[in-house]
């Protein structure tokens, strides 16, 4: 991660969401943000980019007039992204110093020579002319006349300023998008900017996957046949080796000299595969290390016959039966192969060994995964029920809808308790590698990210719930032991550990106002402190008293601050 | 034409491909290409745990992990794939490359992976570094990248290459297959359009797009027609922190800054993360000034303190005094910070006074004046060494051809103020590199009678800001391209030719573009004329960093001007160049 700055890390994430002046604006605009950006906006429901709010307007129209309501709750969502960017469109009118002329040196049009050839355009569709007519565009609200203009976009027929219809593109007869007959023709910004790939940022991708896998098919098969050879050659050797053992034991009272066994095993070897002659080789072929008499000696695989070195090699278990893999004490024997023919006999086999171990990780994590998606098919589904609660106004805790929306809400609210539960457990398994380490937390802070996000939405549902809460408690409706997960709820909300907060009767919103108060209040207190020392010291009596008035005065509202918070700490 | 939008589609693309636990592997050229346009929390919600580099040699085993890789398919990144797949470190391997795979590699790459562990052998165009929606850099710098070859008009082959694909992918992220018209006077313009204009031809099937209503153009031009813009100092935020402090990957080395807090030393620029930033970017120093003092006025009036805010030092004070206030608004202080370090150099590098006289130089024609004013700031002691030789520099460019110009005599009061021969030497090779000769725009409109008449009047129609007058060079050229008066004798296209006013531009700069231009490429795009461009070069300049690349291109070519010495490195030592 070195070369990712830590300051795109979640904690400076949420200490400049607590800290910006406008916070709950940009609280806002982060809830829904899915940090890819929202200047370009994406129907909520198919996708297609929209430019501007009318032409989501009209596609919805258009396309969704009959949607279901549970899909209504992405099109709020979306609105509210929209007037975000809506409202601010912070570097489009902020350019400053250059002065207007610089831009409009740009923006100048020969519209009018267009309009000539867009009379062969079809104007059946145009808006009819009217007496109040304004101009069609969502951010404009001027009515037409000379002074304005008056405009037809050629292609929606809808009437414009001069400002909103001064762009081009070609038209066929039929007022359709037609780059290659087209006549140039007067069109709205919404008209000009939708034409199809205008605003597609999908850049070409080529693919190389079929041609990869072919090649790689052949070459696999290659493998195999060189891996089948090395272990019929392994068996082969595993035999030669039983046969020597049973001579060795029938013989077992003669005084068979050692070396003879060892020099007759070694021509048995070579007529399984020819040696490399010796003195051919001054150096080890894998690692281009020379030999030397003592220091790095010369010795031969048994399975491809060629002289390597101490390094390159190392022992294999002969087996005779070639399907026990672990069995050690059926090892007959062992003898000497180079890393290569090593790799092409067990390679595979290691490898899927390897791959079938689970560490503990991914288990916990699979969890992790199952949760996820549960609260993110659940989540829509209840802010469904939300906004159905509050349309029909019901805040009666005996109502049937009512109750399943508690239900939910409770239902959610132990999921998230429970990927809370699992992300800092995987957070805390031990492990052996530091990049497991940095796994483990990451995906500890992932998940914390996610909680961040979605949780925060849910800031209007206690205050819904809450809103009649002595009626709650009375009834005894409204199950409120769930303190727990509240409490890990305000704690995300605030960015704060969770020990600090724990008044569960304040809704979260207002419980963070408080506290922000709050904090500006002691702070204020300590400065004044320092100011009265400082006074003291270079005996200004007078400003002493009046800081001293306002010490006063502060600690009071300190105190009224806390007492409203619940707060016990000092 | 969203430039980083593009570059962040690819990568989305990418970590939303597979889903669980995966890591991210890049190389030395894709990790800039990424960092410069995601976030660590956008990659970790898409369940990216690990970012690693493929050279490293000591990353763990992790098989139970997917493996994404990002690479250039260069042929010392194919060879570090080919070791990593033989000896497979993760799960599943899915491999994107930012640029054309040749059939070798492919060939390699599959025979090497006894595994079976690849799923995805794809190419994602995404081989730049998208630095604002609509502005790139392919981020070639010295020492790594040579731009010139053995003259100032040839190219150094390995950069040529790059360059070559760099274009490309910017073309194919963009989706356009463009006409290409180039700076007729360069030849290292004319060699790189002709070579994107083979190669577009060679890889047709990859430019099959949608027909437009006017064809996509592709400029390419060359620093060299207009040497005047990175010398001047600038006045707007990134184009300000770019020439005082430089910007690498969207971020800035403060570490050299006097009393700086250890969480300073290094801070990130991101329009993505920073809406403060992002608001005000575009922005002069004075605007920006008020700005970030109403950012802490309004937490002061929250803790009612009574503390008088009058200049960006109370500020800096206001800042250092309250930790509290500190840990709660990271970000209002990084630009405090930030902002105040670029006072205190404007300040003690007296540059309000050098930038007027660059301006006057790059602007108007008055002789006396500026002569005598150039005179008294290089008496200056306060003056910097770097400031002197710009100033020279562009006296020399505007007034090369009158003949009663005091370009020696200048030289000679630089040598009596101590600035050393190395330095001086710049004056020259400037000349020789993007004198009048060298370029075929009568950049100070100063060569015809006409354009002298026209001068004189733009002299007396008073200005706004004295320290913003200069406006690119490039903005002319563009302005011409989109009203469809631009000259084909001085901008000829390669093939074909259109009479249309074009709608999408794209831009190259060869030797460079800066962040001035940057920001006037902006306020264009922002105009909302129906008219979209992108701008982008092999590197993004500031003084130094533009002088220095003269500079080592002229003591490498044969001809060379000056000594055979080493160069000595242009600027100051803070900048790291
Ligand atoms: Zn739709
Ligand atoms: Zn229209
Ligand atoms: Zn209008
Ligand atoms: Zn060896
Ligand atoms: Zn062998």
């Amino acid at each position: 991660m070195s070369s990712f700055s830590d300051s795109n890390s979640l904690s400076n994430l949420s200490t400049s969401l607590n800290t910006l002046p406008a916070s709950n604006s940009h609280r806002e605009s982060l809830i829904f943000d899915d940090s890819s950006g929202l200047e370009q906006l994406a129907c909520p429901i198919c996708n297609e980019c929209m430019i501007s709010l009318l032409q989501l307007n009209r596609h919805l129209d258009d396309e969704h007039m009959d949607t279901s309501i549970d899909q209504k709750v992405g099109i709020l969502k979306w609105f509210k992204n929209a007037q975000n960017t809506i409202m601010k469109p912070l570097s489009k009118t902020k350019l400053n110093n250059i002065s207007q002329l610089a831009i409009n040196k740009f923006s100048e049009f020969d519209i009018n020579g267009l309009d000539k050839q867009s009379e062969l355009v079809t104007k059946t569709h145009w808006q009819p002319d009217g007496e109040h007519i304004i101009c069609s565009d969502f951010t404009c609200d001027k009515s037409l006349n000379i002074l304005n203009g008056k405009h037809n976009c050629r292609k929606c027929g809808k009437f414009f300023c001069d400002d909103h219809c001064r762009l081009s593109m070609k038209l066929n007869k039929q007022a359709q998008h037609d780059p290659v007959n087209g006549y140039e023709c007067r069109v709205c910004n919404d008209c000009f900017v939708s034409r199809e790939g205008y605003l597609d940022t999908e850049g070409v991708v080529r693919s190389y996957t079929s041609t990869f896998i072919k090649i790689r098919t052949k070459g696999i098969e290659r493998a195999h046949l060189e891996g089948n050879r090395l272990e019929q050659r392994l068996e082969k050797l595993a035999k030669v080796y039983a046969t020597q053992i049973k001579q060795v034991n029938s013989t077992q009272g003669g005084l068979a000299p050692p070396l003879t066994a060892k020099h007759r095993r070694r021509a048995s070897e070579q007529s399984i595969v020819k040696w490399q002659d010796d003195a051919s080789v001054t150096s080890c072929p894998l690692c281009r290390t020379s030999f030397g008499k003592i220091t790095n000696r010369k010795h031969h695989c048994r399975l491809c016959g060629r002289v390597i070195c101490e390094k390159c090699s190392s022992k294999i278990s002969l087996n005779l039966n070639k399907d026990t893999e672990i069995a050690d004490q059926d090892s007959i024997g062992e003898i000497r192969a180079c890393k290569e023919c090593r790799s092409a006999v067990f390679r595979r086999k290691e490898y899927n060994e390897e791959i079938a171990k689970t560490p503990p990780v991914v288990m916990l994590y699979q969890k992790l995964t199952k949760i996820r998606s549960a609260i993110d098919s659940t989540l829509p589904k209840f802010q469904d029920m939300l906004i159905m609660l509050k349309s029909k106004e019901i805040i009666n805790q005996t109502h049937a809808d009512y109750q399943v929306a508690a239900r939910t809400r409770k239902e959610l609210l132990d999921s998230f308790t429970q990927f809370d539960a699992i992300s800092k457990k995987i957070n805390s398994l031990p492990t052996y590698s530091e990049s497991g380490k940095r796994l483990q937390s990451n995906i500890h802070l992932a998940a914390n990210q996610y909680l961040q996000q979605n949780m925060l939405p849910l800031s209007v549902l206690p205050k819904m719930f809450k809103k009649d809460q002595t009626k709650d408690q009375q009834n005894g409706y409204f199950d409120d032991d769930d303190d727990s997960p509240d409490a890990m709820f305000a704690a995300f909300a605030n960015g704060r550990p969770r020990s600090l907060s724990m008044s569960s009767t304040k809704s979260v919103k207002e419980e963070e106002q408080l506290r922000q108060q709050l904090e500006a209040f002691l702070e204020q207190k300590i400065r004044l402190e320092e100011f009265i020392q400082e006074a003291t010291r270079k005996r200004k009596f007078d400003d002493l008293k009046t800081l001293k008035t306002s010490l006063d005065e502060i600690k009071l509202e300190i105190d009224k601050k806390r007492k409203e918070l619940g707060d016990l700490w000092p | 034409m969203d430039i980083v939008k593009s570059v962040q589609n690819y990568i989305n693309k990418m970590v939303n491909e597979v889903t669980g636990m995966k890591v991210l592997l890049l190389d030395s050229e894709t990790t800039p290409i990424i960092s410069n346009v995601m976030t660590q929390s956008s990659l970790l919600s898409h369940e990216t745990y690990l970012v690693d580099r493929i050279d490293n040699r000591n990353r763990d085993r992790m098989r139970h992990l997917k493996c994404i890789c990002f690479l250039r398919p260069t042929s010392e990144t194919i060879q570090l794939l080919v070791e990593e797949l033989r000896d497979p470190s993760y799960g599943d391997y899915y491999l994107y490359f930012s640029n054309t795979l040749n059939k070798s590699s492919i060939e390699r790459l599959a025979e090497v992976d006894e595994h079976e562990v690849v799923r995805e052998v794809q190419e994602y165009f995404a081989d730049y570094c998208a630095i604002n929606p609509d502005f790139y850099s392919l981020n070639l710098s010295l020492p790594q990248y040579k731009l010139y070859g053995d003259s100032q008009n040839t190219w150094e082959s390995k950069t040529f290459q790059r360059v070559v694909e760099g274009v490309l992918a910017v073309l194919l992220s963009l989706k356009k297959k463009p006409l290409i018209r180039y700076e007729n006077m360069s030849a290292m313009a004319k060699q790189l359009a002709k070579e994107v204009h083979y190669n577009i031809q060679k890889e047709g099937q990859l430019f099959d797009f949608r027909r437009t209503d006017t064809p996509p153009i592709l400029l390419i031009l060359d620093r060299r027609n207009d040497p005047v813009t990175p010398l001047l100092s600038q006045w707007t935020y990134q184009a300000m922190v770019h020439e005082l402090l430089g910007i690498h990957n969207g971020r800035v080395d403060l570490s050299d800054v006097p009393d700086i807090r250890p969480e300073l030393k290094e801070i990130v620029l991101s329009r993505d993360q920073d809406p403060f930033y992002k608001k005000n970017m575009y922005l002069n120093l004075g605007d920006l000034g008020a700005n970030i003092k109403s950012y802490v006025e309004e937490y002061q009036t929250k803790t009612k303190s009574s503390i008088n805010i009058e200049s960006i030092a109370d500020m800096k004070r206001f800042v250092e005094e309250y930790p509290e206030f500190r840990k709660l608004s990271g970000n209002v202080s990084k630009h405090v910070a930030l902002v105040s370090e670029l006072s205190r150099l404007v300040e003690q590098e007296n540059l309000l006074e050098v930038s007027e006289l660059e301006q006057s130089l790059a602007c108007y024609e008055q002789h006396g004046n500026d002569l005598k004013n150039l005179q008294k700031l290089i008496e200056n002691p306060k003056v910097s060494d770097d400031s002197k030789i710009r100033l020279v520099s562009l006296y020399s460019l505007r007034y090369q051809r009158s003949p009663n110009n005091a370009i020696t005599s200048l030289i000679d009061l630089l040598h009596h103020n101590g600035v050393s021969e190395r330095k001086i030497s710049l004056v020259g090779s400037m000349l020789e590199f993007a004198g009048s000769d060298q370029r075929q725009d009568d950049l100070f409109s100063n060569e015809s009678l006409l354009s002298k008449g026209r001068n004189v009047f733009k002299g007396l129609k008073g200005v706004e800001n004295v320290y913003t007058q200069h406006s690119p060079h490039l903005t002319q050229t563009l302005e011409y391209l989109i009203k469809g008066k631009l000259k084909e004798t001085s901008y000829p296209f390669i093939e074909g030719s259109t009479k249309d006013r074009p709608q999408d531009i794209i831009i190259f700069m060869v030797g460079g573009v800066t962040y001035e231009e940057a920001r006037h490429i902006a306020q264009i795009n922002a105009s909302a004329a129906g008219v979209r461009v992108v701008l982008g070069g092999t590197t993004v300049h500031n003084s130094v960093s533009f002088l220095n690349e003269i500079q080592d291109a002229f003591y490498r070519f044969p001809s060379g001007g000056g000594t055979n010495a080493r160069p000595a490195r242009f600027g100051k030592s803070r900048n790291g160049y």
